[in-house]
């Protein structure tokens, strides 16, 4: 039972070679490259998105920070198609491993306090204090601030594992429940699937949610530096 | 948000000019402060001499020039009661 709980979750191999890195990169195809002045209905609605998306999701930088758009929108693209794609019977979910996560919250995070460090040192610095602190707290203040800074990335990379991987956990976990009541109750197996059907919606929503929290978290911490 | 427009409404005087949390520089010299501190202490706590009174006493008489004369005549001692054993 342990072993089939988080084999779903072990790094793929076919034939002995890994094949993680065609899986990562597999969401790209599933996006069409606009190759016309007028698109056909599909390219269109996925331009429409992304024009939304970027317009909600840029509003609030400057020039400088709207550098990031295609970064920022690339992010939210690959995490929301990688999440989704995950909820496919079977499939391996890259958003699960720590790793990837944490490979992409580090650089990301980095980026952003490297930025602000670069461009505006003293704001950078003074950020490290809040406005208003009585003198006593000062010295405590700046500790606990540099530790938050720290665990920014940290955060978020656990954040979308956690989320992913759990719910992960309670599809695989009640889909065997069910499974498992049918042949000693069809009602209770019943209600059991109802949780499942519901549970799965969740987690379509979660899938988007989590793309989007990761994404507008980077763009805040970018916000803070540019 | 802080910032040099908002600054300009406090006006401080002496130490608290450069040092306070309410403008951008103070708020800036405050924390470079708070990291010196704790680089000057992490330093302090690493080079500090962690020989206790007695045992620099003790080494202090090791290598005294009385405990080398002492630590040779015991030597000549040993290789005079050496020699006349041979005998």
């Amino acid at each position: 039972m342990n072993e089939n709980l988080f084999a779903s979750f072990a790094a793929p191999s076919m034939m002995g070679l890994p094949i993680v890195v065609l899986i990562v990169m597999f969401p790209s195809i599933l996006f069409p490259t606009p190759s016309r002045l007028i698109n056909n209905r599909l390219i269109s609605i996925q331009q429409w998105l992304i024009q939304l998306t970027s317009k909600q999701m840029l509003a609030i930088h400057n020039q400088k920070g709207r550098t990031w758009a295609l970064m920022l929108m690339s992010l939210i693209l690959f995490i929301g198609s990688t999440n989704l794609l995950g909820l496919l019977p079977h499939s391996f979910t890259p958003t699960t491993q720590l790793s990837m996560n944490l490979g992409m919250a580090i650089p990301l995070w980095a980026g952003t306090v490297v930025t602000g460090f670069r461009y505006k040192t003293k704001a950078s610095l003074a950020h490290f204090l809040p406005q208003g602190t009585p003198l006593p707290l000062i010295p405590i203040l700046v500790v606990i601030e540099t530790i938050s800074l720290f665990i920014q990335p940290m955060a978020l990379a656990v954040r979308l594992t956690a989320n992913i991987t759990a719910g992960h956990l309670l599809i695989h976990l009640i889909g065997g429940a069910t499974l498992a009541l049918i042949n000693i109750s069809a009602t209770t197996a019943f209600i059991t699937f109802i949780i499942l059907i519901l549970l799965t919606i969740l987690e379509f929503a979660v899938a988007l949610i989590q793309a989007y929290v990761f994404t507008l978290l980077v763009s805040l911490y970018l916000h803070d530096n540019t | 948000m802080a910032g040099p427009e908002t600054d300009a409404q406090f006006h401080f005087t002496g130490i608290k000019k450069y040092f306070n949390s309410y403008i951008l520089t103070g708020r800036m010299n405050c924390v470079l402060a708070t990291y010196g501190g704790i680089a000057l202490m992490i330093l302090y706590f690493k080079l500090r001499s962690k020989k206790t009174p007695a045992m620099k006493a003790t080494l202090t008489w090791t290598s005294s020039v009385k405990f080398r004369c002492l630590e040779k005549l015991m030597s000549t001692h040993h290789a005079i009661l050496n020699l006349y054993n041979k005998l």
